[in-house]
């Protein structure tokens, strides 16, 4: 009888053992991101790819939607679970950042042999830095920069020579009006410079953009003056750089009735559509438009793309959203691993390709070799390494927005102040004079110096 | 002896299982309601935001609120413009419709349910139907001032013109109070209408002395309900207007969103929600003391 027990005792701690003899150290890591589509595809084909050359770690991709991001991550971490690594939301990574919810990379990346990860074969600002620029709370997975996309067909109807692809001599301010204006029509046929023309009735407008900061700063920026100085303490928009170049973006709306107002922008469908449908030649967006604007153009219209028309010297803003390593995570060097896979353009190329991202290495944008595996020329146009890479190269200055401590309610005088001015009903100065006082109070200075 | 006899009476059983059955509200209670006000009252005092842990600043945020912070005033004045300017319109609107709902004419059911049917489409919902309407290029509103010739609104992209708009999107939800309103007429005993008509009396004279009267108790309760709502607007900051321009439409609750979840600043949204709520609280009993003068309740037992 107690053979009997004896022995079944030991069978069910060999049956309870033998599973852990052969996943001895198998780890799941979760990683979080709000991409949908193509994007979530490939994030999903890219996690499968690891995990077959990584046959001991398991990664479970969890997907959240972009406005209910920051509160998913927020009640994780609170609850004592965030995940290992992740899509770091851009106005708040810094302030995550600094406050340990997110692991300084410096030991990582200084440990790694792989050339990949290393800072310094990296486009400059590419990396959010804190901790006065000692730490570093993650690199983007792409670049971005905001372009002038536009229909070549409707510039060919109208007889129009294209907006300038080389960076070195863009299109001014100047330029932009007169072509808009010839390709502003209303519902009745006329321009905006013709008697009679009906700006509530408009069918076709000369250049499209969404009121933000994105938009904003490019321009402001060519005309040398900034939102505030470099370190985050005095307020400049109201001085008249920045002043001329926002009242010139709501003299495009109220003014020369190129561009359409918030409320007719809101009924205007989506970029892609409405490049298609002709109801605008040109449109203020970002260099990820690409993915669907390649799309809707393909065998319906010719895609043309070029830099932001200038002031006084041609400026891109370079921005682009991190991946950052939860320091709650429980499998940090795995998660490193996972890190570096998504870091390496060549796992990410189908979204590249595609023309979402970007790389964020030098060498691809430089080596002749490596911009041709990327560049896809049946989605990306011609003038695309003119108009977009050399651009970038030469002209990128650093987004100092998400740098910014308090960025998310300096936004929001940003965006408060300034409605007035792009519903038509308030002068920039005025307005720029209002917010540079509220920004008085919000401008304590950067996480990254 | 006596102890069995006791604990078998009636009254004790009866409150024994009163209680269990009541448990689940009251622990529900406890749970969802209760708990998390005393925690929020609790996190009031702290400085949160929520990936680390709190630290205490004891008044620190109710001091900021109450002296430094402009847009906290801001957002009261807004909440309340908006409140003073829909709570009367919709009690007097939907008592209004009530009245004419209350008749007999044809297609009775038809009209009640086509006044009912806005207040349960979905907030979100209701708001992108505004959006539209309110558009200054194409929307109905202004089409329909443009038949009359007059001139064209901005509605909720004009700084002043943002809370009337709104105001008036409120009275399309009307139908809730709508519906308690003509229970209420629907209660009105016959023969005090008839001892009217005997004493010589006309319409105007029922209006006056019978439904009037006989609708306080309504009018009470959906004065309080719509006190209450008011002042807690949120969808319509969020979803149509961004609480602009120019913070012309930054709602109370909108506000305290803001600081939780954009500024990070959960200990001061709670002591956000702790300020509403003492104010609804004390406008609740305000109404409610001035109830004895003016709201009459039906002979029943207790009064």
């Amino acid at each position: 009888m107690f053979k009997k027990v004896l022995a079944g005792i030991l069978s069910v701690i060999l049956l309870a053992v033998f599973p852990l003899f052969g996943f001895a150290e198998q780890v799941e890591l979760t990683f979080t991101h709000w991409d949908v589509g193509i994007v979530r595809t490939v994030l999903l084909a890219l996690a499968r790819n690891f995990e077959k050359s990584h046959p001991n770690i398991k990664v479970k991709v969890l997907d959240i939607p972009y406005d209910r991001y920051d509160e998913k991550i927020t009640a994780m971490v609170a609850a004592g679970n965030p995940p290992d690594l992740g899509y770091g939301r851009e106005p708040v990574v810094l302030e995550w950042a600094e406050k340990g919810v997110l692991l300084d990379l410096t030991p990582f990346i200084k440990k790694d042999p792989d050339p990949n990860v290393k800072l310094e074969n990296r486009i400059p600002f590419s990396w959010y830095l804190y901790d006065r620029g000692k730490k570093v709370a993650g690199s983007s997975v792409a670049l971005e920069i905001m372009v002038l996309w536009y229909n070549k067909d409707m510039f060919d109807k109208a007889g129009l020579a294209y907006p300038s692809p080389n960076p070195d001599k863009p299109w001014t301010y100047k330029d932009l009006i007169e072509a808009a204006t010839k390709l502003t029509v209303d519902r009745n046929g006329k321009h905006p410079d013709e008697p009679g023309f009906d700006p509530t009735n408009i069918k076709t407008f000369g250049v499209s953009f969404s009121v933000w900061y994105a938009s904003l700063l490019p321009f402001i920026r060519s005309n040398g003056g900034d939102f505030y100085n470099e370190a985050a303490t005095e307020p400049l928009i109201d001085h008249p750089e920045a002043v001329e170049a926002i009242q010139f973006l709501a003299d495009l709306i109220y003014k020369y009735h190129v561009a359409p107002t918030p409320a007719q922008l809101a009924s205007l469908p989506s970029l892609s559509i409405a490049l298609q449908t002709q109801q605008v030649a040109m449109a203020i967006d970002g260099q990820w438009a690409l993915s669907t604007l390649s799309k809707a153009a393909k065998g319906r219209f010719k895609l043309g793309v070029a830099p932001l028309p200038i002031f006084k010297k041609p400026v891109g803003v370079l921005t682009g959203g991190p991946i950052v390593m939860f320091s709650g995570g429980k499998h940090k060097e795995e998660a490193w691993e996972f890190y570096k896979w998504l870091m390496n353009p060549e796992n990410v190329l189908p979204v590249m390709r595609d023309g979402l991202w970007m790389p964020v290495q030098k060498s691809w944008f430089t080596d002749p070799k490596l911009l041709k595996r990327w560049i896809d020329p049946t989605t990306h146009p011609p003038e695309y390494k003119q108009a977009v890479v050399d651009y970038l190269l030469k002209y990128g200055t650093e987004m100092t927005y998400y740098m910014t401590k308090n960025w998310p309610k300096i936004e929001t005088a940003l965006n408060q102040g300034l409605s007035n001015v792009f519903l038509g009903h308030e002068d920039a100065k005025a307005a720029c004079t209002r917010i540079a006082n509220e920004m008085k109070s919000l401008l304590i200075g950067r996480y990254d110096r | 002896m006596s102890k069995k006899k006791d604990s078998l009476s009636l009254s004790k059983v009866e409150a024994k299982w009163g209680l269990i059955l009541a448990l689940p509200a009251i622990l529900g209670f406890i749970l969802w309601t209760a708990g998390p006000m005393i925690a929020s009252l609790v996190l009031s005092f702290t400085s949160w935001d929520a990936v680390t842990s709190p630290k205490f600043i004891g008044l620190s945020n109710y001091r900021k609120l109450l002296i430094e912070d402009p847009l906290f005033k801001k957002s009261l004045g807004v909440t309340l413009y908006y409140s003073v300017g829909s709570v009367p319109l919709v009690l007097a609107i939907a008592f209004i419709v009530a009245l004419l709902l209350n008749q007999k004419v044809r297609g009775l059911a038809f009209f009640r349910t086509a006044f009912y049917l806005p207040s349960i489409v979905p907030a979100v919902a209701s708001a992108m139907i505004w959006i539209w309407l309110f558009n200054p290029d194409f929307g109905l509103l202004n089409q329909f001032l443009g038949i009359f010739n007059l001139p064209k609104l901005q509605w909720i992209y004009s700084e002043t013109q943002v809370i009337p708009s709104l105001i008036l999107m409120s009275i399309w939800g009307m139908g809730g109070s709508m519906i308690i309103f003509l229970a209420g007429l629907q209660g009105v005993p016959e023969q005090l209408y008839e001892a009217v008509e005997v004493d010589g009396g006309n319409w105007w004279h029922k209006f006056r002395y019978i439904t009037i009267p006989m609708m306080t108790p309504i009018i009470f309760f959906n004065l309080i309900m719509g006190i209450i709502g008011t002042l807690q607007t949120f969808n319509q900051a969020y979803v149509m207007t961004s609480g602009g321009p120019n913070y012309a439409s930054l709602f109370y609750v909108y506000y305290l969103y803001l600081n939780a979840f954009n500024y990070g600043a959960m200990g001061y949204s709670c002591a956000l929600a702790w300020i509403l709520f003492l104010i609804v609280l004390g406008l609740t009993l305000i109404v409610l003391r001035s109830s004895s003068y003016w709201v009459y309740y039906e002979m029943g037992k207790g009064r």
